[in-house]
């Protein structure tokens, strides 16, 4: 059989266009299928991600897609205890507009085609079906890497339910907010069932008075209000005289990867894979990760003519990132089960436990360490976050 | 049969994972829902600015 292509990649967000680059590095010819019309717009995104260093292991690092280097980060409990902690550099935001757009511009010129308006709308026996224009047609391929994010179809054509439940799933809303006061280097964080139930809100600074004000709602949790009313109760009370100046809405896993990462010749990765995670909602760094570890596996079965080397994705993903997963999901879930009271005991008890730790770049895996730590301060609390680990 | 309130509707496609029929997609800015539906209202409790509901004349009969 003679192949279109080696590899179709299907969705040109940050996972896809780096599985793109990787496979075409590897020298085997590549397309990326993007069913917008423009890479990267709209965003769904709070544009907070890892650091420099992090990310510059992907993509050379561009100030053109950097907003603001993130040093601290602030967790304001609902009767306003706040724990603050400045770690140095732990991470940037982006301007995904711009960002997604160079990475998807990378996977071209390592020499991947790219489509855009070009939607992947079936599988068939050797491909994909693509639907352009009103035109549709085959496109066959060796291999398929499924980066279609939150809403991929390909794991359902390919007879994977990957229905999220609305327990596992975040409602999000943000508003770009301009001429408001904030700590230019500092990541806000709101939690509390009053502001966020389920979730937490976030002021992430996009520069010069100017920030992401957004939040995600556990629907279980809200009681006949939607994300919109709550994000609008809070610039209500925070920023009454915020000019909004953009939106994105949009879905965030909080249910840990599918169990499944490849099926025959089909790879999911990103969110696609709901490799997100689930406390933080965080998906960009784990995003660009599953689309090099993807790329590369994918180029050594093609090497060596065999394609059950596909499953080492798994396996490396799995051993990579599986206990982390695991722990965060574990942890969203005591999240889920917590009252006002215990938000505000776990967030004075966290500024206690927190300033032992330097922060740094490790600053992120030392996170459950240190709520580990608080959560033992308080025996009550503490059964009760075992028992809703095993629930 | 559910339907879009395209005023409202920012084309997010968070509502698309939330079905259990598939029955969701979106085309770049324009979401469809088609004859699969059955009405399970997951759709309409996610969305983040309430663009979904369920048709007046099925609320009758249900
Ligand atoms: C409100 C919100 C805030 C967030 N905040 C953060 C944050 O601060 N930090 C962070 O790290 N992460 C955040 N995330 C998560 C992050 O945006 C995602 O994890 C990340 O974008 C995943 O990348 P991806 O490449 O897997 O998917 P996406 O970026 O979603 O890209 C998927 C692409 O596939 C295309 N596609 C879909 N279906 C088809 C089809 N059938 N055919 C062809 N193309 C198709 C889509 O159009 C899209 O371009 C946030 C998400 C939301 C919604
Ligand atoms: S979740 Fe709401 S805003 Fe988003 S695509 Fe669905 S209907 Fe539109
Ligand atoms: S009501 Fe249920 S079946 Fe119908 S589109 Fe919404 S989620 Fe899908």
């Amino acid at each position: 059989m003679k192949y279109d292509y080696d590899v179709i990649v299907v969705g040109a967000g940050p996972a896809g266009s780096i599985a793109a680059k990787t496979t075409a590095e590897a020298g085997l010819k590549t397309i990326l299928l993007e069913k917008r019309q423009e890479i990267g717009t709209p965003v769904r995104c709070a544009e907070a991600t890892g650091t420099r260093q992090e990310i510059g292991k992907f993509i050379p690092i561009d100030d053109s897609w950097i907003n603001a280097d993130i040093a601290a980060g602030r967790f304001i409990s609902p009767s306003g205890h706040e724990m603050y902690k400045n770690a140095g550099h732990v991470g940037i935001m982006l301007e995904r507009k711009i960002f997604d757009r160079a990475l998807a511009e990378q996977a071209g010129d390592f020499g991947s085609e790219i489509q855009c308006r070009a939607a992947v709308v079936g599988l068939t026996e050797n491909g994909v079906k693509v639907s352009s224009f009103g035109n549709e047609y085959e496109i066959t391929g060796r291999y398929i890497i499924a980066s279609d994010g939150v809403e991929s179809q390909v794991a359902r054509f390919a007879g994977i339910k990957n229905t999220m439940k609305l327990k596992d799933i975040h409602s999000c809303i943000q508003y770009l907010v301009r001429d408001i006061e904030i700590d230019e280097e500092c990541i806000d964080i709101y939690v509390g069932n009053k502001v966020s139930p389920g979730g937490y809100v976030w002021v992430f600074p996009k520069g010069k008075r100017m920030a992401n004000v957004g939040l995600g709602i556990c629907t279980n949790k809200s009681k006949n209000k939607n994300a919109k009313a709550y994000l609008d109760e809070f610039m209500e009370k925070h920023f009454p005289k915020g000019k909004i100046v953009g939106m994105v809405l949009g879905a965030v896993p909080g249910s840990s990867y599918v169990k499944q990462l490849v099926k025959d010749n089909i790879l999911f990765i990103g969110d696609a894979a709901r490799q997100v995670n689930p406390l933080t909602g965080g998906g960009i760094f784990f995003a660009l990760e599953a689309g090099r570890i993807s790329g590369e596996v994918i180029a050594e079965a093609h090497r060596k003519g065999d394609n059950s080397i596909l499953q080492n994705y798994q396996t490396i993903w799995d051993k990579e990132y599986g206990k982390l997963f695991s722990m965060y999901y574990k942890m969203r879930k005591l999240f889920l089960s917590m009252n006002d009271d215990e938000f505000d005991f776990l967030v004075q008890e966290v500024n206690k436990v927190a300033s032992k730790y330097d922060g740094g770049t490790n600053f992120n895996k030392q996170i459950p360490e240190i709520l580990w730590k608080a959560f033992t301060k308080n025996p009550k609390f503490m059964l009760k976050a075992g028992l809703s680990m095993f629930k | 049969m559910i339907k879009v309130d395209d005023q409202k509707c920012c084309y997010c496609a968070g509502c698309v994972p939330t079905c259990p029929e598939n029955s969701i997609f979106l085309w770049d800015t324009r979401l469809t829902i088609d004859e699969t539906c059955i009405t399970c209202n997951l759709c309409v409790i996610f969305c983040p600015v309430s663009a979904l509901s369920i048709a007046e004349d099925e609320k009758k009969i249900a």
